[in-house]
């Protein structure tokens, strides 16, 4: 929603009803004024102005006669609950994160959580006041403002996270660390990659939660998508997205359509690389901290001592959930 | 074409009545000072100027009639140059209210105008605009204040 800019246009110069938008203006700005100042910047007025435009949201486009006053009422209370959901989804979010995530990701849930004490309904209920730098799969809509911007963007998020949480952290995290080497402290986007795997095995009907996709699997892939036209190809990715669902008892219709458009995104970088030869960039291979047989490594290494040119360390926790001790004497 | 906040203000503030002239004159007539209907146009029309030049946007008649009762009983305003000081006190206002970060209510402003003109300024529009009211914003503004701003007599914001 994005009344404000609704009204620049030449149309609305015309249609708008001015006057009674601007009485109400006048009764929001002395408010926030206390009454105490019949002027403002520019600036702060126009987003006043903005804010207003945002709490009477579609009801703008076809205003009642007279005040205008009982409108705006009626829609910050509408607000002040919209931020009480969102609060709740925030929580959900918060519990959502997969054992596998980003700082970027956890330091933007931790600045949402701000945005509940700083968010002001009344007079700036189209700002977003908290950093929110984690990318998603699926950008909100820049036209998506205040409240809704942050719903809609922890919505998304519990998607993304709901998904990341159905795969093996260790074999997600191998997935990750060959797509970003150090994504835990970017603000890349975890979803795409998982995704885009868990489609290409879908694709090769392989079993999804695997997420590598070795080089004979990704020939197949190729293969199969090579004489595809553009359409054929995005066919073929949703009835791989379908079959990622089914394989992981995906049941929102929600997280189905995410990744629905997830699998649309990804049909122009694998016509891109097509056209370069090899898909191995789009499905990437991995191999889980080789050496180990894949399994995943969980303890704490421990300094013993210091000698003149070395130091010594024991290393005890678990290997593929069987006991490890190790020393370095 | 833009949306234009500031021409719609405008269009909606001061608009220079018999009514308002009756109602201004009214204040200050008791102390020998009066406007004319053509001294109101010039002075709705520096305030939209005053505004514009200090990019505010102004909700209902303005500032006015607050400033002619702030100053009517002023000793230093004369009828001749009436019109002209309240011209140049108004943009003045709205100036002080840009550099005082609306850290100052209109009323404590125009207390402080008010004191300072008749107090340390003597009368003098320029002393009050050069000293007073810079000195003022800058402590309005947080910033530490002139050494000579103690002899100044400022008022004080409530916080």
């Amino acid at each position: 929603m994005n009344a404000y800019s609704d009204l620049t246009t030449p149309a609305a110069q015309h249609e708008a009803p001015w006057e009674a938008l601007f009485l109400l203006l006048q009764t929001v700005a002395l408010r926030y004024t206390k009454e105490e100042s019949s002027s403002l910047p520019k600036e702060l007025a126009e987003e006043l102005l903005r804010s207003l435009c945002y709490t009477l949201g579609p009801a703008l486009s076809a205003l009642p006669d007279g005040s205008l006053l009982p409108l705006y009422e009626a829609g910050v209370a509408r607000t002040e609950e919209a931020v009480r959901t969102c609060r709740r989804r925030w929580q959900i979010a918060r519990l959502s994160l997969p054992k596998v995530a980003s700082l970027s990701c956890r330091e933007t849930l931790s600045s949402i959580g701000t945005f509940f004490g700083r968010y002001d309904a009344r007079f700036f209920a189209h700002a977003i006041p908290c950093d929110i730098d984690y990318q998603l799969c699926q950008p909100v809509p820049e036209t998506l403002l205040g409240v809704d911007y942050v719903a809609e963007y922890l919505s998304r998020l519990c998607i993304e996270n709901d998904f990341l949480r159905l795969f093996a952290p260790e074999r997600l995290d191998a997935l990750l660390t060959r797509a970003c080497p150090d994504y835990r402290f970017r603000i890349n986007n975890l979803y795409a990659p998982a995704a885009a795997n868990a489609l290409g095995l879908a694709l090769a009907g392989e079993d999804v939660r695997g997420l590598s996709v070795p080089e004979a699997i990704e020939r197949r892939i190729a293969a199969r998508l090579q004489p595809c036209s553009v359409q054929q190809c995005h066919a073929a990715l949703r009835e791989a997205a379908d079959a990622v669902s089914d394989a992981l008892a995906i049941k929102s219709p929600a997280a189905q359509n995410y990744l629905l458009a997830a699998a649309d995104a990804l049909v122009p970088r694998i016509r891109a690389a097509l056209a370069g030869g090899s898909l191995a960039e789009v499905f990437p291979s991995f191999v889980p901290f080789p050496g180990n047989g894949g399994h995943v490594v969980e303890g704490a290494a421990h300094l013993r001592g210091m000698g003149e040119n070395d130091a010594f360390v024991s290393f005890r926790g678990t290997s593929g959930g069987r006991p490890l001790h190790v020393s370095s004497r | 074409m833009q949306f234009d906040l500031m021409h719609i203000a405008a269009a909606q503030g001061l608009s220079p009545s018999p009514a308002l002239l009756a109602r201004l004159n009214e204040q200050s007539a008791p102390h020998g000072l009066s406007l004319s209907m053509n001294d109101l146009h010039a002075l709705a029309e520096s305030r939209t100027e005053a505004l514009q030049n200090t990019g505010r946007v102004e909700f209902g008649e303005g500032v006015l009639p607050k400033l002619v009762a702030a100053f009517a009983d002023s000793p230093y305003l004369f009828q001749e140059e009436y019109a002209e000081s309240l011209a140049r006190l108004q943009e003045m206002f709205y100036r002080c209210k840009s550099e005082t970060h609306e850290r100052i209510s209109d009323d404590a402003l125009l207390l402080a105008m008010r004191e300072a003109f008749d107090g340390i300024a003597g009368g003098s529009l320029e002393y009050l605009e050069e000293t007073v009211l810079t000195e003022l914003a800058r402590v309005a503004r947080g910033c530490d204040a002139a050494p000579e701003a103690d002899t100044l007599d400022l008022p004080q914001e409530d916080a």
